[in-house]
């Protein structure tokens, strides 16, 4: 029983360190005069709960996906145009040269020099779509973290705690 | 006597005029690359305005190297490239030609300055560049 003791302690200590930042945030109060290291257990388990609930764990949030990117509209409707046949043309040469794959990377660039060049409104559109990406990935985030407080916070009263 | 010697004068001079004139001509031949170094870029629309901008907003390279033998222009780094599908002389200056699927693209630089001007063009667009080339004997190129 002894033994148990310290890693009991060592559990209670690593469980609170796995309470996000967030809950520290809400206000708690022991209704039922639980002691403060059964309110850290309670804490460390609702944290764990409103995860499993919420799909979302503020101490990992998801992995917002790559921004769309740009396309280069001076190359469109060019058919087998810019980099497309830029690669082919490379792989071919770099073939004949016994490099195939340097003969394609080199290609990939052949036909982008004055193609690529952007037009302001091409390029105003484009900010405003990784703009409103960036957008669309903050309320994501948001809602995520909302949905996990609200299950956290249903966690601790349903344990008898005030939560605010 | 004195006419035939003033026509013999002429026809000397005239001589040494057009030697001097094909000499100059003939001063780049495209064996040494260029190193071009875009300074301003105008972008024109069918509306007749045309808006200034730099080359960064424009995504053109900060140098491009111009390589007549080897028949491209290309950025400093290589990683994008237009063939030159014309190279000819116009007085004293260097006139390069090429296009990029729906864009065709024109240059001119000054022999005598270095002073370059570009047009990458297509049916509703142009862009018209403004900078300077100097000889790159290093440059490959690439």
């Amino acid at each position: 029983m002894r033994h148990l003791r310290p890693l009991t302690l060592v559990l209670v200590i690593a469980s609170l360190g796995a309470v996000p930042v967030l809950a520290q945030q809400v206000y708690v109060y022991p209704t039922r005069g639980q002691t403060p290291k059964q309110e850290s257990l309670d804490k460390a388990e609702c944290s764990n709960w409103a995860v499993q609930q919420s799909g979302f764990n503020p101490m990992n949030p998801p992995t917002a996906m790559p921004p769309p990117q740009p396309s280069y509209g001076g190359m469109a409707g060019a058919g087998m145009g810019g980099a497309a046949r830029g690669a082919a043309l490379g792989a071919v040469g770099g073939a004949i040269g016994g490099d195939a794959g340097k003969g394609a990377a080199i290609g990939a660039g052949v036909g982008f020099l004055f193609g690529r060049m952007r037009r302001r409104r091409e390029m105003e559109a484009q900010q405003e779509q990784q703009q409103q990406y960036q957008r669309q990935q903050q309320a994501m985030l948001s809602q995520g973290r909302g949905n996990w407080e609200r299950a956290y916070k249903a966690c601790l009263m349903g344990r008898g705690y005030t939560v605010e | 006597m004195k006419t035939l010697t003033a026509i013999g004068l002429a026809l000397w001079l005239f001589a040494i005029s057009a030697a001097a004139h094909a000499a100059a001509a003939a001063s780049y031949d495209g064996s040494v690359p260029l190193l071009c170094a875009p300074a301003t870029v105008l972008e024109c629309r069918t509306d007749g305005t045309c808006e200034g901008t730099t080359p960064a907003a424009a995504d053109f390279p900060a140098f491009v190297t111009v390589n007549p033998k080897g028949k491209k222009i290309s950025a400093l780094d290589g990683s994008r490239t237009s063939a030159i599908k014309v190279f000819d002389h116009l007085s004293d200056r260097i006139v390069l030609q090429g296009d990029e699927g729906a864009r065709a693209w024109t240059m001119v630089v000054s022999e005598a300055t270095g002073q370059m001007s570009a047009t990458a063009s297509d049916a509703d667009h142009t862009f018209v560049i403004f900078g300077a080339c100097t000889l790159f004997p290093g440059g490959s190129g690439k």
